[in-house]
């Protein structure tokens, strides 16, 4: 390969670029993308807010006013105390009632919008609590849903100690038994781990798709842009004055920036998304977090809320970064891969008719790639993990991420970038031998062997 | 100036399209290279300017090597082509800086190659009665003709000392033909150096001054077209006349090619039999409207030269 093939690559590359932002229609797409992302941030946080407000809101008082109790089993359900060991729930009037349960309507028919029938019954040696509310009842799913969670409890313990059994003894006989399978490796620190390893699962995927849209989007373009200055003859034109790989470097970098100028405006819509988000979440979030607040210091007396833990890690600050970059610099390589093949893929087809077929190449690496990635996610494999990590077409999704998360050495992602790096220059060197002739095919959709074959002809040239 | 191509070959596996072609052209004008179709005049041409590679041979301008991306060349290619959506001003102004024309000289070159070949409206925005502004067309709302005219200027756009013209009047209407012709009228007294490839043989007669035919990758006849002429001697004969003169014409023992009521197309073998014949119309009182004895046309050179080629297919 001379300089000269790759003259006029700039000029190429500058008018791929400028024609993609003078199309109406990508200029319509990339609006309304980042129109979306600019919105749905403080949208969803509205939405998020008034729910998480109207949730905490129903946590805050407890609702229920009255609670009528028929008893139909052996054991008693003394309500003072419930009432004691639940001081949540201190304010409701508990009654005891003889109604059958088909009479409760007759109950209901009045205001008793806040009021709950709760019938307790023996049935082939199964106890059942059967909790009715009114239509149109006050109550929220998750009040009666709560209250209802204690009395099981709570008539549970008193089943218990009215039977004999403390209630230390029937947690010893109910405790469940958690089965585990733990690699030497892996033995300190295992719930972190799993926390950990379902935290990368969701980044590899997340990553693997967003590569996956990248690679297909643009090999696409890239092949169709190829196909169409061949269909429409331009590219006589357009050989006179730049080699064909000029063409297909300045198409391919050109095509490139389109995309990171894309991606950057995408990122700020979503910078712009964040501080709307955090404008709205000002107003809506401190009424939740008031709400919350008052909810906590309620349920601290009695009931402990569930609050989800932060998942550790001990992910260090420049890991991140160096994986940070390490992500950008494959993303790149992976998208140069994969172009260099769509670039052949478009020069070896007429017409766009023949593109579809030609890209079922391109198409089946990558879903090949993202299953084996899957596939190393689920199974977790040292193995499969190995291959997959080393086969371009799937390290490509894993490897990076990986390395953030510390499962990738330094090693494994600086092999895989010499492998891809490496693939892409043979794949460029081969191109650049049989290029020339591709983009003069007519007719018929060139195939693999037929393009070895224009190869071997070409022995000594490009 | 000057260009000369020699042992020109190529070859695709064991078919050989091109084989061994060589000319030179030392003066400026236009240079006809002539062939059946697939005879290789396009690869021949896409080898000349290092669009495709060749199995021998080299090409020289000034002595050097031609290179088409450093040279400054014209090429109008048979297979013409625009990207369909982009508008004309932006191609136009793309393939002349990818002939290193600065974009001051590209816009006004165009501003002078639309009015020549009055495509202004297409490439420029243009106003309705109401004086609203309407945007130029794209080239798929152009005619044949005039995406042809908009070929032609991007190839002239860089002025080039050498253009190649591949079939540059195919699909033309007679309008636009001498609109064409007039182009490389213009080209021809700038002193340029024309390659033209045509199939319209009267047009090659009109612009050039010498040729090479190439049949099945094979040149089977070269030269100065004159003199080509010449070297045939001047042996058509028409004949327009009032009266039957097949008596006479077997009488002379002349060859009769062709017969349209009164008019007759012969061969002679030279200059006395036609005087022969012309003799014994005079003495038999026959009205003779015309009578014309000349070379060979291009066309009859071509046919005679392929079209054996062609039949043996």
């Amino acid at each position: 390969m001379k300089k000269s093939d790759i003259a006029g690559w700039k000029k190429i590359f500058s008018f791929t670029f400028i024609q993609n932002y003078k199309s109406k229609a990508a200029i319509v797409s990339l609006i309304v993308t980042c129109i979306l992302i600019i919105v749905s941030g403080p949208v969803v946080t509205l939405l998020i807010g008034s729910g998480a407000a109207e949730k905490l809101s129903d946590l805050s008082d407890c609702k229920i006013e009255n609670v009528y109790v028929k008893n139909d089993t052996a054991y008693t359900f003394d309500a003072d105390e419930f009432k004691k060991q639940e001081p949540y729930y201190e304010k409701i009037n508990f009654t005891d009632t003889d109604k059958a349960p088909d009479e409760f309507k007759e109950v209901f028919k009045d205001d008793a919008l806040r009021d709950i029938m709760l019938h307790i019954y023996e049935d082939n040696e199964r106890y059942h609590m059967v909790f009715y509310h009114a239509e149109g009842s006050e109550l929220s799913t998750m009040n009666i849903g709560m209250f209802s969670d204690e009395i099981e409890d709570f008539f549970r313990d008193s089943k218990m100690s009215q039977t004999g059994i403390s209630s230390e003894i029937s947690d010893f006989i109910n405790s469940e038994i958690n089965t585990a399978v733990v690699e030497a490796s892996d033995i300190s620190a295992e719930d972190d781990k799993e926390e950990m390893n379902e935290v990368v699962m969701t980044a590899v995927i997340i990553y693997a798709c967003v590569i996956m849209m990248i690679v297909l989007v643009s090999s696409q373009q890239i092949a169709a842009s190829i196909v169409l200055e061949k269909s429409s003859k331009v590219i006589e034109t357009l050989l006179m004055s730049a080699r064909p790989l000029a063409i297909i470097v300045g198409k391919i970098l050109g095509t490139m920036a389109v995309l990171i100028c894309n991606c950057v405006l995408m990122l700020i819509s979503g910078l712009v998304s964040s501080v709307l988000s955090a404008v709205v979440a000002s107003k809506s979030m401190e009424e939740a977090a008031n709400i919350a607040l008052e909810a906590l210091n309620k349920a601290s007396a009695g009931g402990t809320p569930d609050i989800a833990a932060p998942v550790s890690s001990d992910i260090s600050l420049g890991r991140i970064v160096f994986g940070i970059f390490a992500v950008i610099v494959t993303t790149i390589l992976a998208y140069l891969f994969y172009s260099v093949i769509s670039g052949m893929t478009g020069a070896s087809c007429s017409s766009i008719e023949d593109l579809s077929s030609s890209s079922s190449f391109i198409s089946m690496m990558t879903v090949i790639g993202v299953y084996m990635v899957m596939g190393c996610s689920f199974i977790n494999n040292q193995i499969f993990t190995t291959v997959t990590y080393f086969f371009p077409f799937s390290g490509i999704y894993i490897v990076p991420i990986h390395y953030i998360f510390g499962k990738a050495s330094l090693s494994d992602l600086l092999i895989l970038w010499g492998e891809v790096i490496l693939l892409t220059a043979l794949l460029f060197r081969f191109a650049a031998k049989i290029y020339h002739v591709l983009i003069y095919h007519k007719g018929e959709r060139l195939k693999l062997k037929h393009i070895l074959s224009i190869s071997k002809s070409q022995k000594g040239q490009g | 100036m000057s260009l000369e191509v020699t042992n020109l070959s190529k070859k695709y596996g064991e078919k050989t399209v091109v084989d061994n072609l060589s000319f030179e052209m030392k003066n400026p004008g236009v240079y006809a290279l002539l062939g059946t179709n697939g005879a290789g005049k396009t690869t021949s041409i896409r080898m000349m300017l290092g669009m495709l590679s060749h199995d021998t041979g080299q090409v020289k301008w000034n002595g050097k090597p031609l290179d088409a991306i450093s040279c400054n060349v014209g090429y109008l290619a048979e297979e013409r082509g625009l990207y369909p959506k982009c508008s004309l001003m932006d191609q136009l102004i793309y393939f002349a800086r990818l002939r290193n024309v600065s974009k001051k000289d590209a816009l006004t070159r165009i501003k002078y190659w639309s009015d020549r070949f009055e495509v202004g409206e297409y490439i420029y925005p243009g106003k309705t009665s109401k004086g609203k502004t309407l945007p130029p067309k794209k080239p798929e709302q152009l005619s044949k003709g005039n995406q042809q005219k908009i070929q032609l200027i991007s190839a002239l756009l860089s002025d080039p000392e050498l253009l190649i013209l591949d079939e540059p009047l195919s699909g033309l209407d007679p309008v636009n033909t001498d609109l064409f012709k007039s182009v490389i009228h213009e080209q021809i007294d700038k002193n340029k150096f024309l390659i033209m490839s045509s199939h319209q043989m009267p047009t090659i007669e009109e612009f050039c001054s010498d040729i090479t035919i190439l049949s099945k990758s094979k040149t089977v006849l070269q030269g100065n077209l004159n003199d080509i002429k010449k070297s045939y001697g001047r042996v058509n004969l028409f004949v327009k006349c009032e009266g039957d003169i097949l008596p006479l014409v077997e009488e002379c023992g002349i060859q009769l090619l062709s017969q349209k009521e009164t008019e007759y197309k012969l061969k002679v073998t030279g200059d006395e039999q036609a005087n022969t014949l012309l003799a014994k119309m005079i003495e038999r009182k026959i009205l003779i409207i015309r009578f014309e004895l000349r070379e060979p046309s291009l066309h009859e050179i071509f046919v005679e030269k392929v079209g054996g080629d062609n039949e043996e297919k």
